[in-house]
């Protein structure tokens, strides 16, 4: 009968001189299979990548234009909704000077309060006609600071920088709100926008966003206009679809590329000692007894392999990621798995199917 | 235990026929050389007792064969074993113990003149001890039938002396020993020879 302790001592020992060649081995499976499962990962974290980037430049931000006709209260009433993060509405105001700056005069634009969420407000101070909010490279131009207090003219009042946004106007969004004083209001009565953060994207929010506009007048052609639904920035697109995105990754072709690597390199390690194996046979080593051995020897290296590519894997599916990591992990690991199982079965069958009448070709044939 | 071959002819496409009419018994305790010159066929002949091909003409028959071993003209094994490692294991794998199958490897290694270079790696023994190693492996086998083709083809004359004296040893295991070569002392070592010219189709054209 075979005897398991024999063989695996064999493994061993087969491992511990080389015969088995198990650290060229880990190198190939290491770098091989590694590559694989960072493309698994980084596929992931560039979506989520994507998806930050999306949200960071306005692009997430659907606004409602629909001049007077737009309920503030409403409007805000649409946090409620699943896949609304904030909503806030907007409208003009009179132009005023400021005087630090009496040579130029700013627009303004009147919001409700909750446009500090949708502006991703920083020290929100959100008390009502105390203060303006300001774009934060506006403010830096100013040299205005949140509490600081300024003159605006026509209002011939101090009014506290109640706030600062980052609203970079060279990311592709729609500028207006970069150059003027914002200055939050009471959320009653009409407006001219809503803008709605929205995400992650729904299909319904846009039309259910319709319904905080009043309706409009018949017009000239006895028409009731409808509101329109536009992006703060549309330069990324018209929609992030993030499901449609991890669909279309390639995940189940580099795990397929993964087993077809791991089963290659099962069966051209064997192959390379195709004449030993041939020769333990001849030399009455039962053919299981090989096998196990042989078995044992790729486990070994293969769960080598696994443990130093999981810190590797790790790195990849955290760094720069704005996401948890693990949507990322999961195909990078389930890749080394397939790999590791692929390896070991292209090893088992690739010793089978070795004869001991491969010795005798080979000798005949040189 | 016998193999028994009769009208024996055998042809590969591109060559001639290469040996026909070949009639020969091989008994226990029989070692016999096959001899003649290159590509005359004489591998060819062993992997026919063997069964390993099939004869063209003629037939090859086998009464209680059990095991076949082979030992070729180069040794060939596991670089980084030693040489005990080489004879102990398959007597391990069979389910002797280790320390039985040590023992029974050690004695085999020292009838063959081995007993010295038990512990070295197989990649480091010489030429003519490799090759007294895989006889040494076959006989540890206790095959019934045991094919030896070009033995001392890449030794020099003292390690092939050292391979010849223990082929004409062989014949001590009873069992069947068939020895092919071209080496005048290898085919002196065996009692009794079987000449593929004899048997060589005269418009052959054995190629090399
Ligand atoms: N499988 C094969 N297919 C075709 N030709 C073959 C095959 N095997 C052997 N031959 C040819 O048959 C002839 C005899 O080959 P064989 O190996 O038996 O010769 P040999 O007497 O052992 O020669 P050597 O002394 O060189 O070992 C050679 O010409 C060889 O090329
Ligand atoms: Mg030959």
């Amino acid at each position: 009968m075979i005897r398991w302790r024999e063989i695996l001592r064999e493994a061993w020992r087969d491992t511990a001189c080389g015969t088995s060649r198990a650290l060229l081995a880990l190198g190939l499976f290491a770098v091989g299979v590694g590559a694989l499962g960072w493309a698994q990962a980084a596929g992931v974290v560039g979506v989520a990548k994507d998806a930050a980037r999306w949200v960071e430049v306005g692009a997430a931000v659907r606004i409602i234009d629909f001049p007077n006709l737009v309920d503030g209260a409403q409007c805000e009433a649409l946090t409620s909704l699943d896949g609304v993060v904030a909503a806030g509405a907007v409208r003009s105001g009179n132009e005023r000077r400021l005087a630090a700056m009496p040579s130029r005069s700013f627009e303004t634009f009147e919001v409700t309060p909750a446009m500090a969420e949708v502006l991703n407000l920083r020290t929100p101070e959100v008390a009502e006609g105390l203060g303006v909010w300001l774009a934060s490279d506006l403010a830096e131009a100013l040299a205005a600071k949140p509490g600081r207090t300024m003159t605006v003219r026509a209002l011939h009042v101090p009014a506290t920088v109640a706030g600062v946004f980052d609203f970079p106007a060279d990311d592709g969004r729609n500028p207006a709100l970069a150059y003027s004083l914002i200055e939050p209001v009471a959320a009653t009565g009409v407006f001219d926008a809503c803008w709605i953060t929205a995400w992650p994207e729904r299909l319904e929010t846009d039309v259910l966003a319709r319904l905080v506009a009043n309706p409009a007048p018949i017009d000239e052609s006895g028409q009731r206009p409808i509101p329109q639904v536009g992006q703060l920035n549309a330069s990324l697109g018209i929609s992030f679809d993030a499901h449609g995105r991890l669909a279309r990754l390639p995940t189940s072709s580099l795990i397929a590329a993964a087993g077809l690597f791991g089963l290659v390199l099962g069966i051209g390690l064997i192959r390379l000692r195709r004449l030993e194996l041939a020769s333990a046979l001849h030399a009455g080593v039962p053919k299981s007894a090989l096998g196990i051995q042989t078995a044992a020897e790729t486990l070994t290296w293969v769960i080598a392999a696994s443990v130093l590519l999981i810190p590797v894997l790790w790195f990849a599916s955290t760094n720069d990621n704005p996401d948890s990591p693990w949507p990322a992990m999961f195909p990078a690991t389930q890749t080394v798995a397939i790999a590791g199982i692929a390896v070991l079965l292209g090893t088992i069958g690739a010793t089978l199917a070795t004869r001991e009448k491969h010795l005798f070709r080979l000798f005949k044939n040189r | 235990m016998r193999v028994s071959a009769r009208g024996l002819a055998h042809w590969f496409a591109g060559t001639g026929t290469l040996f026909a009419g070949l009639d020969a018994d091989f008994d226990a305790g029989d070692l016999v050389a096959v001899t003649g010159p290159s590509g005359s066929g004489k591998s060819t002949l062993l992997s026919l007792l063997a069964r390993w091909e099939k004869p063209k003409e003629g037939s090859v028959t086998w009464e209680g064969i059990r095991s076949v071993g082979w030992v070729f003209q180069n040794p060939h094994g596991t670089a980084r074993r030693t040489a005990l490692d080489h004879v102990a294991l398959p007597l391990v794998a069979k389910g002797l113990s280790r320390a039985a199958a040590n023992n029974q490897a050690e004695s085999v290694l020292a009838r063959f003149g081995l007993d010295a270079v038990a512990g070295r790696r197989f990649g480091a023994l010489s030429g003519g001890e490799g090759q007294r190693l895989m006889l040494a492996r076959a006989v540890a086998k206790a095959p019934s039938l045991l094919l030896v083709d070009e033995p001392t083809a890449q030794l020099d004359p003292a390690a092939a002396a050292t391979v010849n004296t223990a082929i004409g040893e062989l014949a001590m295991d009873r069992a069947i020993v068939v020895v092919a070569t071209h080496d005048p002392d290898t085919r002196d070592a065996c009692p009794r020879t079987i000449d593929l010219r004899v048997h060589a189709v005269e418009h052959a054209g054995g190629g090399g």
